[in-house]
């Protein structure tokens, strides 16, 4: 009953959406995201595509795309970063910072 | 009237009188050309006193001014209904500065009588934008529910304020007829159990939203603040059943069978 191969993420009822191809940093998992509002911010965007390939909530995701390799911000809407049909990474946000 | 402090119950009453309404025999409810006031513990609210007929509870009302929304009764009519914090009214009368709490009270029932005819209080406008900014942060119009994320919007313009999230994406194509009335009983329970928040069926998808245009300044902010914490209420309570409902993807057999609310219609139109 379930369905894990693809993913309505976001409505497109104003049509202003776009689509996205995303995967893991493993290359396990791999979902389309069809229309994504595009006023959508990334980091909201990343934590539900994580979400949806059953990777753990309590930690803090981000976009990367992939034709750049640069990290999407989290704040700024997804349209705005991307075009329909980029191939983005859900990325777990990590550091090697020292404890103070 | 015993709900409210003896003083604002008095200019809440003196208002309503004003503007026409009547008390009706035995009750603390007021009518008003086919309008009834009620009041409960924490609302205060405005009904058709009359069941609507032929009225479609999921269409018709998106977009238009004020907060009225279709409810189904316990008896299975339909009734619109106008829904406000007694808080919000409270603030209203609890701020009262040379006496004007009575026309403040005038003014929230003006506010419910003029959008229940679609219109919008003569002069009114909308707060200016930046003091709308203050009272939301921008992630407040994001919405994520685990692999589910919406985007809500502002609706701000010279006679527009209000505040709509989605909740599908147009009009889920390949569902059955069986299927279709689950998903729109789903909507329907969402718009009849919370209050204030109406939903609004279109060829675009289904939306949740609360419009504000005509609301009275001296309460634009609490209820501005209100509705946005109703709407993501809504929106996290419902969002995950209709967009899983409305996936074609997923199959389902019990969603194969007719929902009991929606057969006897259907058993009516058949000879």
């Amino acid at each position: 009953m379930t369905d894990r191969t693809g993913a309505v993420l976001a409505p497109p009822s104003t049509g202003d959406v776009m689509s996205l191809e995303c995967g893991d940093v493993t290359g396990t998992h791999s979902v389309v995201a069809s229309d994504v509002q595009k006023t959508l911010p990334a980091g909201a965007v990343a934590q539900a595509l994580a979400a949806r390939m059953s990777l753990p909530q309590n930690v803090p995701w981000a976009l990367r795309d992939e034709s750049t390799s640069a990290f999407l911000e989290d704040d700024k809407p997804i349209g705005e970063q991307l075009a329909t049909g980029a191939r983005v990474t859900v990325t777990p946000k990590t550091h090697l910072g020292a404890s103070m | 009237m015993a709900s409210f402090a003896p003083q604002g119950s008095d200019r809440l009453q003196a208002a309503l009188e004003k503007l026409g309404f009547v008390r009706q025999r035995g009750s603390d409810a007021f009518r008003h050309n086919g309008v009834m006031f009620h009041q409960q513990q924490d609302w205060v609210t405005l009904k058709s006193s009359e069941p609507l007929l032929d009225v479609d509870p999921l269409h018709g009302l998106l977009g238009t001014p004020g907060p009225w929304k279709h409810v189904i009764e316990c008896d299975g009519s339909t009734r619109k209904l106008f829904e406000l914090p007694r808080a919000a009214l409270d603030g209203v009368i609890g701020a009262d500065v040379d006496g004007e709490a009575e026309s403040a009270c005038e003014e929230c029932l003006w506010w419910a009588l003029a959008t229940d005819q679609g219109g919008i209080p003569a002069g009114w406008q909308p707060p200016e934008r930046a003091e709308i900014d203050a009272w939301m942060s921008p992630a407040s119009l994001t919405i994520q529910c685990g692999p589910i994320v919406r985007q809500g919007q502002l609706l701000h313009g010279p006679d527009k304020l209000g505040l709509r999230f989605p909740i599908l994406a147009g009009s889920p194509a390949g569902l059955s007829e069986a299927r279709r009335l689950w998903l729109r009983d789903v909507l329907l329970e969402a718009q009849n159990r919370w209050r204030m928040v109406r939903i609004g069926l279109t060829e675009t998808g289904a939306n949740a939203e609360i419009d504000l245009t005509g609301v009275p300044q001296e309460m634009a902010e609490s209820m501005f603040k209100t509705s946005l914490d109703a709407l993501r209420w809504v929106v996290e309570w419902l969002v995950l059943s209709a967009a899983f409902l409305a996936d074609p993807r997923v199959v389902c057999q019990a969603w194969e069978v007719r929902p009991l609310r929606a057969a006897p219609a259907e058993r009516r139109d058949t000879p």
